[in-house]
């Protein structure tokens, strides 16, 4: 099963992009290989080779904006359902970043420095911003992901679906600690 | 030649070739500088937690590498081939203007050096990653200078890039051989011509962001450490110029390729218009997809739906393209050569780079993918694989044609084999690391990085590695080289008609076009090329007063003294014609009435209108996001302002008098009207400088809060402006008084004119933004 729905979101698109992305190149690589291999050396008319290029432009346009804006379409879906802010959410977090650690605060203030602590099945609202410089708050496993900007917050929402323990990383250079900036997001 | 001779002759030249020959060398050496901090921070990261450099060192390493690779090597090495070639290519034999050629040469080589040496500063060079973001890279975050000195590195290279600009753009439209029309240029110039027209746009943008950002450091002005969107601000500026410039980088090497494909084929380029259309739908594209670089940035939704669909649409035009490659081969008459292999494999590497930044412009896969391997996958699929490696065969397939002998062809292929090879073990690694965050300079073993990144290590050097089969390859081949003669490959422009290497005046008569192959040739008047030691000294006294800057203020004094004096030196010999030279002008269409000279100052003037918009947008960003506008003193003293309004307007009214004068040849008219226009801009710089001891005895000081940094940037740097324009009118003074000018004669008046009313313009949008609004 996976860790929650933003994943399951974000993996079915990249599986989409990629089987896409491998077709085409797949079968473009082997026409290119053919003529490699065909026309070495091959005399022929220098001039044409009978090749309508107006014709084939205007396919290959046609042929590709449909394919891109198909991907796009799936792209739009996916981003109004990973962004849009839940109404009701059943825990908020706020989540200061900072050189080089992240600062979560509970509902009720508590505040914890590099460790948070939810309920499996919770939906969470991350309330993000940073202290200092900018910073990214990732968590890998989710797939879920926002910039911490000085002097702006913005919303991620995630559901832990799994129990076990998460790590939070920092995906923005932010200074000499960038590479040690993690959390842990236990998840009972 | 003697050694005194040979240092006088690169010191000097201004000859296109030469100083093609010194781009190439000097953006060779930038890549060795570049690869050996790559194979050190690929040594970092073999294995987990590695103890080798640590994050301070790291984070210089990957920030010169980055800075270097992108500003220094890949797009100089394209310049390199692009002076030696395009003057060959349209039948011209020099650039427009060779001397401003040498000294966008020699401020390039100098603005390299400053950035390298920034590392020997205390604090050590910039670490803040190649895109500078802010407000990391502001004074509090990083106080040492070498960030400070790094950006006046890239203002300088900005320089550089400008005057080449200009005279690229002036170059292609207008010394064009008979019959040289735009659609028979090769795909080589048409690349350059895409790229000029992108740096025209994009760098003064990047300029003016990090001059904002040294007013941040040095005088703690408030634009990037804003609270109010500073970090924003910083993403937009940087991004603006960011993005087009990926197509700089890419679009010469990319059309190279093309040239290359269809030589080795055997046939002409299949649907050359529409490859020529559709980069050209690229490049007008490439300005409306940057936001894709902020997609997680938290700004709108909107915005980020319309910028991933035009991104997504940028994928069309280069699709049309590469498709146009492809078929180039059906039925060819294909010669796999070492140039030709190097081209078909950066096609092959294009296609993987461009499928993985589709990825990238899906804002739903780009949450995730932000600031992860997959983006060093993507960008450098792109930027090595397609840009580096589609150069590299331009290397080879030029090496004969400039240096007259053979490269040793099977080295060639086995540099091509094991460089592929070695790339792709480097870079597709990068795709399955999607977890790992960029820049990090140690990771721990449970990740479960290390495999992949061991294999990129050792992918890494071996790519290293191989450049050294090439530089060996060519070095030999200088000596045992088999002699290549004019056309070695068969190929149909212009540059192989003539002997390898080209003679010192390239064409012995110009050469006219018929359909697309030359055909006989025009006499034309004898062609001189200058030396001059000028550029050199203009530059070296730059980078004098730059280091001093940021080690000892005397330096400053010796090096802008230096300036002067050669500023001096020039004016002088130019006013005694030393260098003037008759040019014919065969094909220019649509420039034919404009001469070259305005056809200058107009390219000039339109990228100097983009560095006053973007430090004007700047601050219009902050003004409207930060709260309690309007503070005190963002209205200054209207009297003052209307005084010096009415005075430059008078001055842009003398100028144009003192142009129509001379037409009509009132000799005594012209110069008084000029004297006028010197005396009118003296008098603007007087009061400006009165205004501002007044407000900074008042306490209003530059560093005080954003309506001062903004009030002293804007006005400080039109005033420098008005200053480069007197220096401009002064030299049209002692002209006139030596009688250079008559009623047939007055392309410095006009051109100089132009300038003068343009920073006029400018004023008078700086007027009602800092004394009525």
């Amino acid at each position: 099963m996976a860790p929650g729905p933003t994943a399951d979101v974000w993996y079915s698109l990249f599986n989409l992009y990629t089987t896409a992305a491998v077709a085409i190149n797949i079968l473009i690589i082997i026409i290119f290989i053919y003529f490699l291999y065909k026309y070495r050396g091959y005399r022929a008319d220098s001039s044409a080779g009978g090749i309508d290029a107006k014709k084939l432009a205007i396919v290959f346009v046609i042929v590709s904006a449909i394919i891109f804006y198909s991907l796009e379409f799936y792209t739009l879906n996916a981003m109004r359902f990973v962004e849009e802010v839940p109404e009701n959410p059943d825990m908020v977090i706020e989540v200061d970043a900072f050189q080089w650690a992240w600062k979560f605060i509970y509902p009720n203030g508590t505040e914890s420095l590099g460790t948070l602590k939810v309920p499996r099945g919770t939906l969470v609202l991350f309330k993000v911003t940073s202290l200092d410089v900018h910073h990214k708050f990732g968590i890998p496993a989710l797939k879920a992901s926002i910039d911490a900007v000085p002097g702006r917050i913005n919303y991620l929402w995630v559901r832990f679906d799994e129990p076990g323990t998460y790590t939070v990383r920092c995906y923005e250079l932010c200074g000499l600690g960038h590479a040690n900036m993690m959390a842990q997001i236990i998840v009972t | 030649m003697d050694e005194v001779s040979f240092i006088k002759k690169w010191l000097t030249t201004t000859n296109h070739k030469d100083i093609g020959i010194l781009y190439t060398v000097t953006a060779l050496y930038f890549l060795v500088v570049g690869g050996s901090l790559a194979v050190l921070f690929r040594i970092q990261l073999f294995q987990p937690l590695m103890d080798f450099l640590g994050p301070h060192k790291f984070n210089q390493a990957i920030t010169l590498h980055g800075l270097i690779m992108v500003l220094w090597a890949v797009s100089p090495l394209a310049f390199g081939l692009a002076n030696y070639f395009v003057p060959l290519q349209i039948g011209a034999r020099d650039l427009a203007f060779p001397r401003l050629n040498a000294m966008s040469y020699w401020l390039y080589l100098f603005s390299g050096l400053l950035l390298v040496s920034s590392v020997f500063l205390p604090g050590g060079g910039p670490d803040v990653g190649w895109t500078y973001y802010a407000p990391l890279s502001t004074s509090k975050f990083s106080p040492q200078p070498g960030v400070t000195v790094a950006g006046l590195a890239i203002v300088m290279l900005a320089a550089s890039v400008t005057l080449g600009t200009i005279n690229f753009i002036v170059t292609i439209a207008k010394m064009r051989a008979p019959g040289m029309t735009w659609m028979r240029l090769p795909m080589f110039t048409w690349g350059i011509l895409f790229t000029v027209a992108l740096m025209l746009f994009a760098f003064p943008p990047l300029a003016a962001a990090v001059l904002l950002l040294a007013a941040d450091r040095v005088f703690g002005a408030p634009f990037f450490s804003s609270p109010y969107g500073g970090a924003i601000l910083w993403g937009h500026m940087f991004w603006f110029f960011g993005h087009p410039e990926v197509y700089v980088v890419l679009s010469p090497a990319y059309l190279l390729m093309m040239d290359i494909v269809a030589t080795f084929s055997g046939r002409e380029l299949v649907g050359k218009k529409y490859i020529i259309y559709s980069i050209f739908a690229a490049v007008v594209l490439s300005f409306v997809v940057y936001i894709h670089h902020m997609f997680t940035t938290g700004i709108n939704p909107l915005v980020r739906e319309v910028y991933s669909v035009t991104t997504e649409t940028i994928s069309i035009p280069f699709g049309v393209a590469t498709l146009s490659v492809i078929a180039t081969l059906y039925k060819g008459r294909i010669r796999l050569t070492t140039p030709m292999l190097f081209a078909v494999g950066s096609v092959f590497l294009f296609l993987i780079g461009g499928s993985t930044g589709v990825y990238l412009s899906s804002v739903a896969l780009d949450h995730w993918f932000r600031g992860t391997y997959w983006v060093v996958g993507h960008f450098h699929y792109q930027l090595v694989g397609a840009g580096l490696m589609a150069l590299f065969a331009g290397l080879y397939y030029y090496y004969p044609k400039m240096t007259g002998r053979m490269y040793n062809e099977k080295w060639g292929k086995i540099h091509f084999i094991i460089s592929f090879i070695s790339f792709n073990l480097l870079y597709f690694p990068m795709f399955l690391l999607y977890d790992m965050p960029r820049r990090i300079y140690t990771y721990q073993p449970e990740t479960g990085w290390a495999p992949l990144n061991m294999v990129a290590s050792i992918g890494g050097w071996i790519f290293a590695f191989s450049f050294l089969i090439m530089v060996v390859n060519f070095y030999r081949s200088l000596r045992f080289g088999v002699p290549a003669g004019e056309n070695p490959w068969e190929a149909d422009s212009l540059e192989w008609t003539i002997p390898s290497p080209p003679p010192e005046h390239d064409f012995d008569t110009i050469p006219t076009m018929n359909s697309v192959s030359a055909d006989g040739g025009v006499e034309t008047v004898e062609h001189v090329h200058f030396h001059s030691l000028m550029p050199f000294l203009i530059s070296l006294s730059i980078f004098i007063a730059f280091v001093g800057l940021a080690t000892s203020i005397v330096l400053t004094f010796i090096g802008l003294l230096v300036l002067f004096l050669t500023i001096a030196n020039w004016y002088r010999t130019d006013i005694l014609e030393r260098f003037s030279t008759k040019e014919i002008e065969y094909e220019a269409y649509p420039f034919e009435g404009v001469v070259k000279e305005k056809l200058g100052v107009w390219v000039l003037v339109a990228s100097e209108t983009l560095l006053f918009a973007s430090i004007i947008g700047a601050y219009l960003f902050l003004r409207v996001r930060t709260p309690g506008w309007p503070l005190s003193y963002t209205i200054h003293d209207l009297r003052i302002g209307l005084i010096n309004t009415i005075i430059l307007l008078t001055s842009s009214l003398t100028i144009a008098l003192a142009l129509a004068y001379v037409k009509h040849g009132e000799m005594g008219k012209f110069k008084a009207s000029l004297f006028a226009t010197f005396i009118l801009g003296g008098l603007f710089i007087v009061i400006k400088g009165f205004e501002w001891s007044e407000l900074a005895s008042e306490g209003f000081i530059i560093g005080e809060n954003l309506v001062a940094s903004t009030y002293y940037i804007a006005t400080g740097l039109h005033a420098a402006h008005v200053l480069a324009g007197l220096l401009g009118i002064l030299y049209l003074i002692f002209k006139a008084y030596r009688g250079k000018f008559n009623s047939q004669k007055y392309v410095g008046v006009e051109s100089i004119g132009i300038y003068w009313h343009f920073v006029d313009i400018v004023w008078l949008f700086l007027f009602p933004l800092f004394y009525l609004i």
